[in-house]
């Protein structure tokens, strides 16, 4: 049992009061099966209105509510308050993001980005009274762990080059163009080449691997980017060499 | 002055399955048409996002429409209007094939086909289902199509406040971009409401922070009414406390649920069926076997047992990989070797905005489709998996009606939607923006809720319905004296939150009302003190309207075209 | 058409300080893989140097040797011979994370993958090694 309250040292920016941001310390009500979200809630309920985040569905499946927490990417609803020993625990908006309010972030970098690799499926779609394309439970598996990305963008917050470089594409933008590349009844590679295979895309990453280690969903963002570089590479070998074969 | 009007020829409220379903298909019938979507939250948060057991649709070489629609309009305990489960039924293969051409991943058999599982209520598996995720990938999969289409305009993060109606029509909305909380016109020759259900004025819901009602707040302010709104459904299986969802495909796949004595306690309400009835009656199962001492005792009240170990790991975690997650994460319980802790929770509401077949409303230009709308396919208790495909279904039919509206309507004019915009913009800050104390939200929301549970629960009686419209009414006179901590524009959720409190007193208020008319018991509305099916008086749907004296409750005959009304057996 | 307005609060936008690197321990490990690089270079030029030596006959060979018997030269000679183990180690590490290896429809496992890999490793050296010191 931990003890009745814990300290919560929370980031606040208001561009209307101060051009910086700072910190505010609240201190909580805490139970053994409270996350940092229930201890926002308390704030914003009780205690300070006017603290602003993200949240919706409390169940780790909508993405909202990714935020620093003590430094690290962390879903705030999938967080318990009894895994930090004392306070005070740090919140701090997602890293790497330019900051709109509070712990809010701005995420149209990461739509633009997510739009640009074409996340659909891109062929000739049949007639409907031709019925589904066939696709085995082994086909599936193939690219399922790519596809349950919840876009919570906690990849970006770990992914140093991101940091470095905002132009970057980003862990989950490639690891959901690779799902779609991997997809049997997608024919898009050539058309998500070039964005994914010139500047900024995937031979920009260094694969220092933590977008993988901080990933709620085990995505393995990390996986998918370096295969997608081994796919790319024979490719172009393929399209080189006189006895290459297809596309 | 205001900031800018937006023109488009269609405008949607809500980015959920029924929403983006609506865009794709207004987009695919003519690619000149600019679509707004216009939603609080990005598109992937909507709720549509944690629906976990799967779509149905009749496609199995041993289902038939017939059947299909027939368990449908059994278990909406013959209140659903029977054309539209026909039109439903008719329509739900092909949205799911559409879906699969999309990217969908649908989980297959091993010969490449769409798999199919048991649900409740349905008399053959034809439960489609990816993996026990299948919510979050519907939504991703239409998401991401729908950045296909260029004639998508997304508004993310803008909280519509009020639909514009001018001349008898809907021509748009007055939407506050949470940006710097300034109110702009998005003025359209269709607007459709995607906003989901409400479940958040119920204390323990499955439904996420966002579903406050407010599509359905919208439609009944502009004078349009709100149909079987007594209609809750509680789902049989939450976790206590938090009520997060724990599937029904955790029945499909062969759970069981036991009471504090062992016992699957099924046997002795609806022994044909078990685990797989219908929602509403095994959620008043577990609540009688509370009533009787049945129950196990905890910190967030009773409870019963559902277990699913004997299924074993390898079942579990190809089928329910994400229910043991959830299982594993929230109360550090694994299924593979435990029971879970579950007990009703609110899930879905059945009532809505009244619609057509088409979606339409009776105001002109305003559509509504999804959980925000009753047409009504569900009647007085849904089947689980029949919503994501009314989602598609629905929001199909409702886009491609929009889409022929917009082509043939002429523009909506400018000036007079500006001004009502203006005005909206003028309330909102005059309203809450000002310097003034007064009470806290957090405060009327949970005596709202608590109001609710109390009086509208899975058990009802004249008494407590009556109650619970006194303090409805009530927490409205409060909510006028509501005060907000936040006075910035730049991303003010505090305001977002007093603005969704509104919507839900409007939205519990036409609950209770319709709730306290009607005086008998059918599907997921029961009375105690009225506890058999009134078809004579009550084969009706309840429209709630809003007037300055409260809810005023008028009906509607069901239409029955194939299914006479029968007896509802298992 | 949307327009876009303009915004009017200003976003904040954070620097991002240039010893990122040291702030956690899984960036300090990535950092000193990187940095293993250059021991790899390194060893390169020395392979390079002793091509040319030996290119230009006995006596240029025989001053090479005796180059690299100098104790300086020896100590950093081992610490190029660590820095590249630790290199080794950890792209073996990564390889078992870029390439899906299956056998008959199962996928093997991580752990599996780089043992195997590692194994091999250990074996092939020990047997070059055995070689040298045989001849």
């Amino acid at each position: 049992m931990g003890a009745d309250t814990i300290a919560l040292k929370v980031g606040r920016y208001r561009p209307e009061h101060a051009p910086e941001p700072y910190f505010d310390e609240f201190h909580v009500p805490r139970t053994d099966d409270m996350v940092v979200l229930d201890a926002l809630n308390h704030i914003k309920d009780h205690l300070d209105g006017s603290l602003a985040y993200r949240w919706s569905c409390r169940m780790g499946v909508c993405g909202s509510c990714g935020m620093m927490v003590n430094g690290e990417p962390r879903l705030t609803c999938s967080t318990f308050l009894r895994d930090f020993d004392s306070g005070p625990i740090v919140v701090e908006p997602l890293r790497y993001f330019p900051v709109i309010r509070d712990l809010v972030v701005d995420m149209t970098d990461f739509m633009e980005k997510l739009k640009s690799v074409k996340p659909w499926i891109i062929g000739e779609e049949p007639p409907i009274d031709e019925g589904e394309h066939l696709q085995t439970p082994d086909q599936l598996e193939v690219y399922k762990q790519f596809s349950m990305c919840i876009n919570c963008m906690l990849c970006f917050s770990a992914c140093p080059v991101y940091g470095q470089d905002p132009e970057f594409l980003g862990p989950a933008v490639i690891a959901l163009a690779h799902r779609y590349n991997l997809d049997s009844r997608d024919r898009g590679r050539a058309e998500r080449a070039r964005i994914l295979e010139l500047d900024n895309g995937i031979w920009d990453c260094t694969f220092v691997g933590e977008c993988t280690v901080v990933c709620p969903k085990d995505v393995d963002p990390a996986a998918a980017i370096q295969r997608s570089k081994v796919s790319t590479a024979t490719h172009m070998l393929r399209a080189v060499l006189p006895f290459g074969g297809r596309e | 002055m205001l900031l800018e009007t937006l023109v488009h020829d269609i405008v949607i409220v809500g980015g959920g399955a029924a929403g983006l379903r609506a865009a794709i298909a207004a987009a695919e019938v003519s690619d000149r048409l600019s679509i707004a979507l216009v939603s609080k939250v990005y598109p992937m948060r909507s709720h549509t996002v944690s629906a976990e057991g799967g779509a149905a649709a009749a496609m199995a070489a041993d289902d038939s429409t017939e059947l299909h629609a027939f368990d449908t309009i059994r278990g909406s305990d013959w209140l659903a209007d029977q054309d539209a489960v026909e039109a439903f039924v008719a329509e739900a293969p092909d949205e799911i094939v559409r879906l699969e051409h999309w990217g969908c991943p649908w989980s297959r058999e091993p010969d490449g086909t769409i798999a199919v599982r048991a649900f409740g209520g349905m008399s053959v598996n034809r439960t489609v289902f990816a993996a026990d995720k299948t919510g979050f990938h519907l939504l991703h999969t239409l998401f991401q199509t729908s950045l296909k289409y260029e004639g998508i305009v997304r508004y993310d993060e803008f909280f519509v406040t009020r639909l514009l109606v001018e001349e008898g029509r809907c021509s748009g909305v007055a939407a506050m971009d949470l940006r710097d909380s300034e109110v702009r016109c998005i003025a359209g020759k269709a607007v459709i409401l995607c906003t989901g259900g409400a479940g958040r004025i119920f204390p323990f819901t499955t439904n996420g922070a966002i579903n406050t009602g407010d599509g359905m707040a919208l439609a009944y302010r502009a004078g349009v009414p709100l149909k079987d709104m007594e209609f809750v459904q509680y789902h049989p299986t939450g976790l206590p406390g938090t009520g997060i969802l724990m599937t029904e495909a955790s029945r499909g796949e062969g759970g069981y649920l036991f009471n504090n004595q062992g016992r699957r306690f099924l046997e002795d309400y609806i022994p044909s069926k078990m685990e797989l009835g219908p929602r509403d009656i095994l959620s008043r199962a577990i609540i009688q076997e509370f009533e009787k001492g049945h129950g196990f005792d905890g910190p967030d009240g009773q409870y019963v047992h559902l277990d699913i170990s004997h299924l074993g790991e390898e079942t579990i975690d190809e089928k329910l990989f994400f229910l043991r997650e959830l299982a594993r994460n929230f109360i550090g319980i694994d299924p593979v070797h435990e029971p879970i802790p579950v007990r009703p929770v609110v899930h879905y509401m059945m009532g809505g905005v009244d619609t057509d077949l088409l979606g339409r409303t009776r105001l002109a230009g305003l559509h509504a489709a999804g959980e925000t709308a009753c047409v009504s396919m569900n009647g007085a208790n849904r089947l689980g998996s029949n919503s994501l495909t009314e989602c598609l279904v629905f929001g199909a039919r409702v886009g491609r009606q929009a889409a022929e509206e917009a082509l043939e309507a002429a523009e909506p004019s400018e000036n007079p939607l500006a001004e009502l915009a203006e005005v909206e913009q003028d309330r909102l800050v005059q309203t809450y923006l000002a310097d003034r104390d007064g009470e806290r939200i957090a405060t009327i929301r949970k005596d709202l809720q608590t109001a609710m549970e109390r009086g509208a629960g899975v058990f009802r009686t004249e008494e407590s319905l009556k109650t619970a419209v006194e303090e409805v009414r009530g927490l409205r006179e409060r909510y006028e004296s509501v005060a907000i901590d936040d006075r910035d524009r730049a991303f003010n959720t505090e305001l977002v939150t007093a603005l969704e409190l509104d919507n839900m007193l409007d939205v519990a208020e036409a609950v209770v009302r319709s709730g306290l008319e009607r005086r008998e018991s059918r599907g997921s509305h029961t009375r105690r003190d009225h506890p058999d099916r009134d078809d004579e008086r009550y084969l009706r749907h309840s429209l709630a309207f809003s007037t300055p004296e409260g809810a005023k409750i008028d009906y509607i005959d069901a239409t029955i075209t194939q299914w006479p009304p029968a007896e509802r057996t298992y | 058409m949307r327009t876009e307005a303009p915004r009017r609060y200003p976003v904040y936008v954070p620097k991002v300080p240039t010893t990122w690197w040291v702030r956690t321990a899984p960036f300090r490990r990535f950092a000193a893989r990187e940095f293993t690089a250059v021991f790899a270079a390194a060893f390169s030029a020395i392979l390079l140097l002793f091509l040319l030596a030996l290119s230009r006959g006995q006596e240029a060979y025989e001053g090479f040797l005796r180059w690299l018997r100098l104790p300086a030269v020896i100590v950093v000679s081992s610490v190029i011979f660590v820095a590249l183990l630790y290199h080794a180690v950890t792209w073996f590490r990564l390889t078992a994370h870029i390439q899906v290896v299956r056998l008959g429809g199962n996928v093997v496992p991580r752990r599996a993958v780089v043992g195997a890999l590692l194994g091999t490793w250990v074996v092939v050296s020990s047997l070059v090694v055995y070689l040298l010191v045989w001849f």
